[in-house]
């Protein structure tokens, strides 16, 4: 999408996270689908190694 | 497949053939392994009596009472602060127990037996709502009315079974849970079709064993005033389904979650027998009339072992009358329930969800699921008063608290990274 394209027809907002920001856009009419996502809860060392005992490659 | 996915399936399909069956009604003390003269069970992970809440001091009070080891209850908590009474948890000994989840000798337990592996599941008869032990009371009236369900209930109800189980074989307790799913159960914190299948089911034994007997009527009219008695045999079917899982090398399902009122925590099928801990969440629930949010204890009970198994929470789509209970709308139910997929191993092929097109419930908890996104838990559940005596003060949803899986975790790598 154009600068120009999101001036005429205004934006399409994907929200993650806080559930107060999707409220607010639609309480203003601007479309918006709200992502259910949360920050993992364990530090990234930890992810990295649970995703190494999957097989999954690590950077 | 990797090594987890492949050991997850093998855990999650063992739970999935689990197929527990009542088959008869004895004393704790006569039936529950190892079960010590002056001991008590209770919910959740081990915990010592000065680090217990007012519910559970409240229900172990009630216990003493009512086993007439003290004539008072000052006497019966000098009695416990003493050192004389063993405190253990139901889960170590086969059994679980909702809400501080006391199992004193001589309280009478249903017992359920998973037909494949023998693992047997013990939990004691629902005594309804309000002023009762499991909420922490002790009043006069609940230990009246647990020596009424010992004298009169327990005798008769134990004769129907065995009447039924004699002409029928072990009551089906998968069938009757997967029946309530689709009539508005989640087997929670709504039991109500489930508790009328059940009755329906034994009242033909009960006149057969019983007919005579005045006490007959009393019996079926107590079971039938109360839309939690299933919650109890329901409980026991879990624990003896999540029981016959047993150890699976590699694997990071959650085979139980529970809480004490202080503690919450779980142990997964890839690690024998350890607990992982963590402070119990703080319920935002609906309350009942008369009552704060300063009134409600932290997070108490076994009864998580519904969701653990997949139901309860987990199927709260089923249950769109539950949100007159615990809040919330029936989209939201709906939404509760798609989000438990998100951490599951799999769905249930039994246990479906007709607003859901009959999609099988979210089933088997995956620890590496769980710290990935973030997303705990729910529990479907009752709370109970921090003060105790006082009893239950409301009702709702629960998210379980993260610490306890961030723990499993880091030591689930730590045992398979050697």
């Amino acid at each position: 999408m154009s600068f120009k394209d999101l001036l005429n027809s205004g934006p399409k907002v994907i929200n993650l996270g806080m559930e107060r920001f999707y409220l607010d856009l639609l309480e203003q009419e601007v479309p918006a689908v709200k992502v259910n996502w949360r920050p993992p809860l364990a530090k990234s060392s930890l992810m990295d190694r649970l995703r190494k005992l999957r097989g999954e490659e690590v950077e | 497949m990797n090594d987890i996915d492949k050991a997850n399936s093998i855990a999650f399909e063992r739970l999935l053939k689990a197929e527990p069956q009542i088959v008869g009604l004895g004393m704790a003390k006569e039936f529950i392994p190892n079960f010590g003269e002056k001991m008590i069970l209770h919910a959740g992970p081990p915990i010592t009596w000065e680090r217990m809440s007012g519910p559970m001091i409240g229900a172990i009070t009630g216990a003493i009472l009512y086993e007439g080891w003290a004539e008072t209850p000052e006497k019966a908590r000098a009695l416990a602060s003493k050192g004389e009474i063993t405190f253990e948890p139901c889960h170590h000994h086969n059994s679980v127990g909702p809400m501080a989840g006391i199992i004193s000798p001589n309280l009478p337990v249903w017992v359920v037996e998973e037909k494949n592996s023998g693992r047997r599941g013990y939990a004691t008869l629902n005594e309804g709502l309000g002023k009762v032990l499991r909420m922490g009371a002790f009043s006069e009236e609940v230990i009246e009315r647990l020596n009424w369900m010992r004298e009169v209930l327990y005798p008769v109800l134990r004769n129907g079974v065995r009447k039924y189980v004699e002409d029928n074989g072990g009551l089906n307790l998968k069938s009757l849970i997967s029946q309530s799913l689709h009539m508005g159960d989640e087997l929670h914190n709504r039991n109500r079709a489930a508790t009328s299948l059940l009755i329906r089911t034994l009242v033909p034994s009960l006149i057969d064993a019983e007919r005579g007997n005045h006490n007959l009527s009393r019996v079926v009219k107590f079971m039938a005033g109360n839309d939690h008695f299933f919650l109890n045999p329901g409980m026991a079917a879990a624990k003896a389904s999540l029981d016959s899982v047993g150890y699976v090398e590699g694997s990071s399902m959650i085979t139980i979650m529970a809480r004490n009122g202080t503690d919450f925590g779980i142990q997964i099928a890839g690690i024998e027998n350890e607990w992982f801990t963590c402070q119990a969440a703080l319920p935002d629930v609906l309350l009942f009339p008369g009552f704060t949010k300063d009134d409600v204890n932290r997070d108490i009970g076994d009864s998580a072992i519904m969701e653990t198994y997949g139901v309860g929470g987990f199927a709260l789509a089923a249950a769109p009358a539950i949100v007159q209970f615990v809040g919330g709308t029936p989209q939201d139910a709906v939404n509760y329930t798609k989000e438990m997929y998100e951490i599951c191993v799999g769905e249930n092929k039994h246990f479906t969800i007709p607003v859901l097109n009959f999609r099988g419930t979210p089933t088997g908890i995956d620890l590496i699921k769980v710290v990935e996104t973030g997303i705990t838990p729910i529990l479907d559940t009752g709370a109970a008063h921090k003060e105790a005596g006082k009893g239950q003060v409301g009702a709702g949803i629960v998210r379980m608290p993260s610490e306890a899986f961030v723990k499993a975790a880091e030591a689930f790598v730590e045992k398979y990274s050697k």
